[in-house]
């Protein structure tokens, strides 16, 4: 099968490799039918996150046909349409029955190499790195996937792939986001980045009761999306005194809650910034927390920080006192995608939201390296890059 | 790191915790969903315990041929102990206790021995992996594995662009 193949920092590769098959008794075996290229995938490429390894496949936001089921499998049926989330649960531990699917304690094979850098491991993830399971991911033409009983929503006839495929990971990744902000009726939400992530977040956040978002990002294309869905915007390009904006747009009080969907390749104009790139690019520093700063500093008294943008090492001037003086609340982490896709799956289908409006290219398998390319590069063209395989 | 623990003589512990041959033995411990009979059961089971050695990251083939030498309740909680009768003389023992409020199982593992070859981990961090290893086995039926996955590792052959 042809599979899109990590081959190095900024190197992606289409690869003739091995079908998979199944390996464990809850085991199916998919026929891709639409993967999409997320933005963490370019923390990949852009070798920000360790333990890659040359010819992983990438890929963790896909659906597909099940072609093949193991022994053990009970609710997915050869045939079935599904939606397969981007962590991968068990089922079965504490965690799982908590419906804290991506703390899951039994899927990842390598569970001693976040135990020794987190104390604790977490749920493997497809096509994330070998700290969080070494399993192959979806931008392949098939995917193999454990626990698929857990590891599965299957959607009924009649749904395009475009409207369902995000409930992969970014639809409910942007609705935890939302969620863990809990938003009353009247409050203002502040969204860095106005990626996927970003953009499906502000989504939710006005599904969920909010009266106005702010959506701060510096690629103009991407806040025109944000003012198509009611956003109003900060283009950080034109004035990057973000908390000094948001509190004269909060009659002082800054926003209720700050969303930060940026993660640890931040972007912006500020010295600290500038410090962190430095660090990163020399390896002496893991991620560059600007746009976190940037929340905690803008968020109100007794707000909420909500953090669904991905870090994974040390974050160096971290404003924590700041964070204790007013009293925020942190809320972060991995999603439980698998505990969203359902409801959001309803949400769907009664035509409250349609998620698809993020994607602005769709292409075959072949394309992918330069997409992979352009979606890194050229962020004013490349919100949202669909594989097709059929 | 070496994610197994041996809790120092100095240490305050609850009544009720195991206390442990702090001396010779390698300990880990974890909790699982299952009930404490099921977990009697399951450990007893000398295929479940030796599927879940033979799958260690180490060479330890004179540790695997077992024999049942106990498994009774005791104060403490269900003890099972398992005696190595292959060239090298050495226990695996299973202290199992109802974890709190109703959570399921916690399984204090505690291998001692006199002399195994280690390749890449240290006993201790071998232990860890066994009990986790175990856990997996006991709450879902398997153990986590991408062995045998396909990778651009394994190219079949150079595709024609």
């Amino acid at each position: 099968m042809k599979a899109l193949c990590w081959e190095g920092k900024h190197s992606i590769a289409v690869k003739n490799v091995h079908n998979p098959h199944i390996l464990n008794p809850h085991d199916a075996i998919i026929k891709v039918t639409s993967a999409a290229i997320c933005g963490s995938d370019l923390h990949l490429y852009n070798g920000v996150i360790p333990t890659m390894e040359k010819g992983d496949i990438m890929g963790h936001e896909t659906m597909g046909i099940v072609e093949e089921i193991g022994p053990l499998v009970t609710k997915v049926k050869v045939g079935d349409r599904i939606v397969i989330p981007f962590d991968i649960g068990c089922g079965h531990c504490h965690h799982c029955e908590e419906q804290e699917f991506s703390a899951c304690d039994n899927t990842n094979p390598n569970f001693m190499i976040p135990e020794k850098l987190y104390g604790y491991g977490g749920a493997a993830l497809f096509g994330y790195s070998h700290m969080y399971g070494g399993y192959a991911g979806g931008q392949a033409e098939f995917i193999r996937v454990p626990f698929v009983d857990t590891n599965s929503l299957i959607i009924p006839e009649g749904i395009d792939d475009d409207k369902v495929l995000f409930l992969s990971d970014i639809f409910p990744t942007g609705w935890m986001a939302a969620e863990n902000c809990n938003i009353k009726p009247g409050d203002t939400v502040a969204v860095w980045g106005a990626g996927p992530v970003g953009l499906l977040a502000m989504k939710s956040a006005f599904m969920l009761g909010a009266e106005r978002v702010i959506a701060i990002d510096h690629i103009e294309r991407r806040l025109e999306k944000a003012r198509a869905i009611g956003c109003e915007t900060i283009n950080f390009d034109e004035d990057d005194a973000i908390t000094d904006q948001l509190r004269f747009l909060t009659g002082g009080r800054g926003p209720d809650s700050c969303i930060d969907a940026v993660g640890l390749e931040a972007h912006g104009h500020t010295i600290l910034n500038m410090i962190d790139t430095v660090k990163q690019k020399t390896k002496i520093g893991t991620d560059r927390p600007d746009a976190l700063r940037q929340a905690i500093q803008a968020c109100k008294k007794a707000g909420t920080v909500s953090i669904p943008g991905v870090y994974g090492g040390f974050l160096d001037k971290f404003p924590f006192g700041a964070a204790f003086g007013k009293g925020l609340t942190l809320k972060m982490g991995q999603t439980h995608t698998q505990k969203y896709m359902q409801p959001l799956l309803e949400r769907i289908m009664n035509g409250e939201i349609d998620p698809s409006f993020v994607i602005s290219h769709r292409i075959r398998i072949d394309d992918g390296p330069e997409a992979y390319k352009q979606f890194n590069e050229n962020k004013d063209d490349f919100t949202k890059v669909v594989l097709k395989f059929q | 790191m070496d994610t197994s623990y041996t809790p120092s003589s100095q240490s305050s512990i609850k009544p009720g915790i195991p206390q442990l041959d702090r001396e010779h033995g390698y300990f880990a411990s974890a909790t699982v969903t299952n009930s404490l009979d099921e977990i009697v059961a399951f450990c007893r089971d000398q295929q479940n315990v030796e599927k879940v050695l033979k799958n260690l990251p180490a060479k330890i083939e004179n540790f695997l041929t077992l024999k049942l030498e106990s498994s009774a309740a005791e104060s403490e909680g269900h003890r099972i102990i398992w005696k190595n009768t292959g060239k090298t003389s050495g226990k695996l023992i299973f202290l199992l206790q109802p974890a709190p409020k109703g959570r399921g199982t916690v399984i204090t593992t505690e291998a001692v021995f006199d002399k195994i070859h280690f390749r890449e981990d240290g006993p201790s961090t071998l232990m860890n992996i066994f009990l986790k290893r175990m856990k997996q086995l006991m709450e879902t039926g398997e153990i986590a594995t991408v062995e045998g996955q396909p990778s651009g590792r394994e190219e079949i052959s150079p595709l024609k662009h």
